[in-house]
């Protein structure tokens, strides 16, 4: 929190949606093997689909909430 | 097998294909039947209706509304151009990733300004007799150098270049090409290929800019990371400021993926995805099987139209084959498309740094 209440103060703009979820899956893409031992590898491999589950859990309810009301435009194709 | 007569692909570099791909109309979109009148046709008539589906789901054309403001901008930026004097003429550059659908843009505003100066100028032949051709567009190969720049020129007109020809001598002909042809849009895509930052590149950016200035024309461009790779050049003295000629006289015009964040954005990718819904014929789908899935769709494609694109015609061609004839989850869960839409989708593992 106390970290965060810097970042907001010191005019850091809020990340949007995608940027927190690829962000969120990235660093745990890209830690190596050799920086992990034992049963670590497994549990890094249950936290990665742990958030990736979860991300798609939260798109899915909140893109299910976001839907209604928006009016949808038609788009023109290309003649 | 290829159907001459039915095949839409064009060879945009010469200038027959780029007659072709100018004069070409969408396609019709083929009407939906009922499954019970599907399943009574023969087999010949049955083929003959799928592969008509699928010729619609390939060639129904882009969107227009998502570039219809470029498209604005850039003809505001041919009309100026025209009426200017003497002097390099202001320019415009695309920049974005693969898949954005920069060429798709340029490409489609060359056909529309070459319908548009056929309508003003309907002759084949100029008062001089020569062949009217007002768009030239090309691509620029891998290690381009002026000579391969002008010899993809060239190789538009039909001309074959002279063997012997040196660069300056390759570059007069290109302005005569230009010049008897009454060219006046060149648009040269795949330019972040001539890398303009090294001292080697140098000649290529003067070169640039020497057809700026002495042809009657408006140069747009197309390329991948171009505010990054040296091409929007930006330097205000010695030779720096040579370099930044480019940056100052073109326009950037960056190219990204469609977004969701804002209510705009979420009704704009909707909106594409109901472009689909009516598009792709298939005889058990049913309004909101996309929209229903907009936020799966946005993951799968990270927002990148031609990742989209992909999926979904991949997915249309699933539905006829197999007979499901209808787009679903499951369906889609099966077909990977791009290896970057997949890694950011986090449905592949990105490939371990060396």
């Amino acid at each position: 929190m106390y970290v965060r209440r810097l970042l907001v103060e010191s005019g850091m703009r809020r990340p949007s949606e995608e940027e927190i979820a690829t962000g969120l899956a990235r660093p745990l893409h890209e830690l190596s093997d050799k920086d992990l031992f034992g049963d670590r590898r497994a549990r890094r491999e249950a936290v990665r689909r742990a958030v990736i589950a979860d991300q798609a859990a939260r798109g899915r309810a909140a893109g299910a909430r976001r839907l209604v009301g928006i009016e949808i435009p038609t788009l023109e194709l290309e003649r | 097998m290829i159907d001459p007569d039915a095949e839409r692909w064009r060879r945009l570099t010469v200038k027959g294909g780029w007659r072709r791909f100018v004069a070409d109309e969408p396609t019709q979109r083929p009407e939906r039947i009922r499954q019970a009148d599907y399943r009574r046709l023969d087999e010949r008539s049955r083929s003959a209706y799928d592969l008509e589906r699928l010729r619609h789901a390939h060639g129904f054309g882009p969107i227009r509304s998502l570039y219809a403001d470029v498209h604005r901008t850039l003809e505001r930026l041919v009309v100026s151009n025209e009426l200017r004097g003497p002097g390099a003429r202001h320019g415009a550059a695309f920049d974005g990733n693969p898949g954005n659908g920069k060429s798709t843009i340029v490409s489609h505003f060359g056909r529309h300004y070459e319908r548009r100066c056929r309508e003003r100028y309907p002759h084949e032949l100029t008062p001089d007799g020569h062949e009217c051709l007002p768009v030239v567009y090309v691509s620029v190969d891998a290690l381009p150098k002026i000579k391969g720049l002008n010899h993809a020129i060239l190789t538009f007109y039909g001309m074959g270049p002279p063997r012997h020809a040196n660069a300056k001598q390759l570059t007069q002909l290109v302005l005569e090409c230009a010049r008897l042809c009454r060219t006046s849009l060149v648009v040269i895509d795949d330019i972040h290929l001539l890398e303009l930052r090294r001292e080697a590149d140098r000649d290529a950016n003067n070169h640039l800019k020497r057809l700026a200035n002495d042809l009657q024309a408006t140069f747009v461009y197309a390329g991948v990371g171009l505010s990054q790779g040296g091409f929007m050049h930006e330097g205000l003295h010695g030779q720096d400021a040579a370099l930044a000629q480019i940056s100052q006289r073109f326009k950037r015009l960056p190219v990204e993926p469609l977004r969701r964040s804002s209510q705009t954005e979420r009704a704009t990718w909707l909106g594409v995805l109901q472009v689909f819904e009516r598009e792709l014929v298939l005889l058990q789908a049913t309004d909101g099987d996309l929209t229903g899935e907009a936020d799966y769709l946005w993951r799968r494609a990270q927002g990148v139209i031609g990742s989209l694109t992909q999926l979904l015609t991949e997915a249309a061609a699933e539905a006829i084959d197999a007979g499901a004839e209808r787009i679903t989850r499951k369906l889609l869960d099966g077909i990977d498309v791009g290896y970057a839409a997949e890694v950011g989708a986090g449905r592949q593992q990105p490939r371990a740094a060396a």
